[in-house]
């Protein structure tokens, strides 16, 4: 034989290592027996038969090889299919506790992913980034330009800040979320107008000529009535005449991603908008960039640094600033408070749903392990007839495979359910700044469903298809039964798996039983100050241009309008907003401590009536009167536990403080108000100051009526009387009840969201438990009908199966309750006065585990005694 | 020896590769290389199988019953003694000669369609 036939002979086997190793056992010699054949046969008969055997041969491997694969692989799929059929509850119950593992998980993804990292809604997203001061303030208009004018490495610099502006006429007016740009701003963003157009360079160029505005598809749709005609026609905003010049696409919802930016203004009209004095050097900008072709990110950080130098080098007259500049991609949430919030409760949830995803996984795990023991005589059949142990677990990971492909599906469809509901939820935060998003199923939502069911197939897949696979078929063939040392091991890790289950669930169960427990708690919180029979009504006169007289007079007005209307027991105003969550701060100095170290405390705007509006007792000295005019020595009223920081051991009555502001003024302490939980509910005292209304005028105020019936009724007629005075008043009239709802939303949600993965944690230990129980039963029939043929009584049965299923739940419940002590902890601080070691919770959850526990084991157990024993015994 | 219709019927349409094998198979046993020498003169080289297609085949045919393995060798000298024959079942003679039948039929209605030329039955 000539050795190229032998070289190719060689090759020949070498191509074989492409089919499956079972065919190649079975056929590679006789595969390469044929092929030798051929290869000196076609030599023979001449060069072109022997270049076309050659070509045969390898047009045949290239798709045989693939196909013979493919087939094994559709025989696997067959088998599980009908493995799967044959025992339908344990496949629903593995499909159903994958599901709701994958769904939570692939929810959790697409949300935590839309919020952290959806990229702007703007053409090339990469290119674009933002400027973030060390200090936390915005870039100064003047610096703008600079930077705007002399970076080398941006090919557009613009600058916007996002502010409420009211718009529309009359009582139709309202206050949405708006934002004042640059000229450049669309051009350097790269998004353009879907109807009309964006602004030209010359509408930003002087101060207050260009009364132009861009507004939201959705103001469109739902204020305008998706007038085609909308270009050109005149809107109104904060009471002055702007022109529609375009009409963004549906998805362009601005910069801040959290809000729904509904129009948008040259930052030259900020002054006709009454933002300010008007005077565009006075801005203070958020500043967006979009990076030249093939400049990174690090290289236009360095030039902006430069240019900051040449900035304070240049203009000393500047004031000089220690910060920093740096550079980030805007993407997801990028307002860098909400993001670190949404980012640490993502850490929590992703937490919940890891410990879900796991019971999940041990839930399956343990029913695999539970059905193998009942499979031992049909894979050893298998065995029999010539299926390798390779083969073996191919096709036990293949059904495992199917099972989390079945819970891929479940899962998604239950993301695509959660997604929709989380998208038209709304969260109630008053004003335009209602934070929204919009999630969908993207394809990312897809592969992450796919990669996790892979995962959590070979995971939950591959410790019971090594232990089932191992099959001696001597002894599995002969008696029917499991050999008892693989019966040893596997009891081992199924017991394993169900102390997991149980451990995790009352870690699960306990923190949503605190979080229930912290919600009961806030809801009978008293926060010191009347709730019950209270609107409340927030007014903005700077937007409608008032001078400090004019505001005066309409608030003089209005309260006497209110004070007139039926129901109404008290008036006042302040500001801000008790529970609103939002809140002022004073600083000041102490007169006569001897300290010139200034203090800042939490401070409220109040009217003479406040304290008797809110029913908040006056402990000592009086509250403001009618006397305490703008001409009158300045007074102000602190809080108890300010009186008790501040002066200790003594009392504050008639003590003085100074302002830090460049003209100081002293202010005289002239009473203690009792402590109120005007940030929060269920906080610490905090440290207050009030002072009135006469004596530091603000254009915001909240109009604070007290009724003395339904406070319903009465919020329409404040609405009323605020248009009665001024029609193009945006008003936004609530009860004290709605606000609470607000302030108690995050304990809602916690207690919402931990509550249905406690439930479902149970729900999933459950499945797990009575499943294992079931099958371990049905196995154990024969025993069980020994037992009660010599005398047994069905109770002595019952009791062995509960037994053994109540100590492996005690010590779950002993475990958990370790891991509780050292992971509860660190969620006291999104507790309302509950103790994250709460007795309560940690008496109940137990017991109510145990009963879970009892009832998953005693339903098959008495099922399994009522068998006649001759019927289990003919097993045998 | 009648076979079950359906069970024939369930194997229909034979794959080419199938029914040129069984075809082979008719006239004896035969062993893999002799199979594949054999489809491609009888086409005259106009089908070939390869090794991998063959043995696939073959696979599936012993699944199905169609072909088993002999220990029947012609008297060949150098005949080796690990090569495998395989001969064609009853049932694998059925289900070839329903496949012929059912290739018959689409001649004749190839031919009511003008698209053969009537061949004369010698």
């Amino acid at each position: 034989m000539p050795r190229w036939i032998r070289i190719s002979n060689w090759i020949y086997r070498l191509l074989q290592g492409a089919y499956p190793a079972e065919f190649r056992e079975i056929y590679g010699d006789e595969m390469s027996r044929a092929f030798a054949e051929g290869c000196e046969e076609s030599r023979r008969l001449g060069i072109t038969k022997l270049v076309r055997f050659f070509a045969t041969v390898l047009s045949d491997w290239s798709r045989t090889a693939p196909q013979e694969h493919f087939d094994q692989l559709r025989q696997d799929f067959r088998y599980s299919f009908a493995a799967l059929a044959r025992s339908k509850v344990f496949a629903l119950a593995a499909i159903i506790s994958l599901s709701l593992g994958i769904g939570v998980s692939s929810t959790l993804f697409t949300t935590a992913g839309t919020l952290l990292t959806r990229p702007l809604p703007v053409s090339d997203p990469q290119k674009v980034v933002m400027f973030r001061s060390s200090d936390g303030h915005d870039i100064p208009y003047p610096d703008y330009v600079l930077y705007r004018d002399t970076n080398r490495t941006f090919t557009g610099l613009t600058g916007f800040f996002p502010t409420p502006v009211s718009f529309g006429q009359g009582e139709k007016s309202e206050i949405v979320a708006a934002e004042l740009v640059t000229g450049n701003y669309f051009d350097v963003l790269g998004v353009r107008a879907a109807l009309g157009r964006t602004f030209l360079p010359e509408e930003d160029r002087t101060a207050g000529t260009h009364p132009v505005v861009v507004i939201s598809d959705m103001l469109w749709r739902q204020q305008l009535g998706s007038d085609p005609q909308v270009i050109g026609r005149s809107v109104t905003l904060n009471g002055r005449p702007f022109r529609v010049v375009g009409v963004m696409p549906p998805a362009f919802t601005g910069s801040a991603y959290l809000l729904k930016v509904q129009l948008w203004s040259p930052v030259a009209m900020s002054g006709t908008l009454n933002w300010g004095g008007g005077q565009l050097e006075q801005l203070q900008l958020m500043v967006l960039g979009r990076l030249k072709p093939n400049i990174p990110i690090e290289k236009a950080a360095a030039d902006v640094n430069r240019l900051q130098v040449l900035i304070s080098r240049d203009h000393p007259e500047r004031p000089q600033t220690l910060s920093t500049l740096s550079l980030f991609r805007p993407a997801g949430v990028f307002l860098t408070r909400e993001r670190r919030r949404i980012e640490n409760v993502t850490i929590v949830l992703m937490a919940v749903v890891g410990l879900i995803l796991v019971i999940a996984c041990s839930n399956v795990g343990s029913l695999l392990l539970a059905r193998a023991s009942s499979r031992h005589q049909e894979l050893a059949v298998r065995v029999a007839v010539g299926a390798s142990r390779l083969r073996l677990i191919r096709q036990l990971l293949t059904e495992s495979l199917v099972l989390s492909g079945g819970g891929a599906i479940g899962g998604l469809l239950m993301t695509a359910w959660l997604t929709r509901v989380l998208t038209t939820y709304n969260v109630p935060i008053p004003g335009p700044y209602a934070p929204f998003a919009e999630f969908t199923v993207n394809w990312r939502s897809v592969a992450f469903a796919s990669i996790l069911s892979l995962i959590t197939g070979l995971l939950f897949g591959m410790a019971p298809a090594w232990r089932s696979s191992r099959v001696d078929i001597a002894i599995a063939l002969k008696i029917g039964t499991p050999a008892s040392g693989s019966t040893y091991q596997r009891l081992r890790l199924r017991n394993a798996l169900i102390v997991t289950q149980v451990a995790l669930s009352f870690v699960l169960l306990a923190a949503s039983g605190l979080f229930v427990r912290s919600l009961l708690f806030a809801r009978q919180t008293d926060p010191g100050f009347e709730t019950r029979n209270i609107v409340l009504a927030s007014v903005n006169l700077g937007f409608q241009g008032y001078t400090v007289p004019q505001g005066r007079e309409f608030y003089r007005q209005i309260k006497e309008r209110l004070r007139a209307l039926p129901g109404v027991r008290a008036v006042s105003t302040g500001r801000p907003l008790p529970l609103s969550g939002s809140d002022g701060r004073a600083t000041f100095v102490v007169d006569g401590s001897g300290s010139e170290q200034p203090v800042t405390v939490a401070a409220t705007g109040a009217d003479v009536d406040y304290f008797d509006t809110l029913q908040i007792p006056i402990l000592r000295g009086r509250g403001f009167a009618a006397t305490d005019t703008r001409n009158a020595p300045r007074v102000v009223v602190i809080s108890e536990s300010m009186e008790r920081k501040l002066f200790p051991g003594m009392s504050a009555i008639g003590q003085r403080l100074r302002t830090t502001s460049a003209q100081p003024q002293a202010l005289e302490i002239i009473g203690i108000a009792k402590d109120v939980d005007f940030g929060a509910l269920g906080e610490d005292p905090q440290p207050r100051i009030y002072d009135t209304f006469e004596q530091s005028y603000a254009p915001t105020q909240s109009l604070v009526v007290a009724t003395s019936s339904d406070p319903n009724t009465i919020r329409e007629l404040v609405s009323r009387e605020v248009h009665m005075l001024n029609r193009n008043l945006p008003v936004e009239a609530k009860t004290m009840q709605e606000y609470l709802e607000f302030s108690l939303w995050p304990a809602r949600i916690g207690a919402i969201v931990l509550g249905s993965t406690g439930v479902l944690a149970v729900f999933l230990a459950c499945v797990g438990i009575y499943g294992v129980a079931a099958y371990s039963v049905g196995q154990r029939t024969r025993e069980f009908g020994t037992r009660i043929a010599l005398g047994a009584r069905s109770i002595d049965v019952v009791r062995l199966v509960v037994g053994d299923g109540m100590l492996l739940a005690l010590i779950g419940l002993g475990l958990g309750m370790g891991a509780a002590i050292v992971i509860l902890p660190p969620i006291a601080n999104l507790l309302y006065g509950t103790n994250p070691m709460d007795p309560m919770t940690f008496l109940t959850v137990p017991v109510l585990l145990l009963i879970v526990v009892f009832l998953a084991n005693y339903l098959p157990a008495r099922r399994a005694t009522a068998v006649d024993p001759v019927i289990a015994l003919r097993f045998e | 020896m009648r076979y079950n219709k359906r069970e024939v019927a369930d194997l229909l349409p034979l794959t080419p590769a199938v029914f040129h094998i069984l075809l082979t198979l008719c006239d004896g046993g035969k062993h893999g290389y002799a199979i594949m020498r054999e489809v491609e003169s009888r086409s005259a080289g106009g089908v070939r199988i390869g090794p991998g297609t063959l043995y696939r085949s073959i696979q599936k045919m012993l699944d199905d019953g169609l072909v088993e393995e002999t220990e029947a060798r012609p008297h060949t000298e150098n005949d080796d003694e690990r090569r495998r024959y395989y001969e064609m079942t009853d049932f694998g003679r059925a289900v070839a000669a329903a496949e012929a039948k059912r290739l018959a039929e689409i001649v004749r209605e190839a031919q009511a369609k003008k698209l053969l030329p009537k061949l004369r039955s010698t």
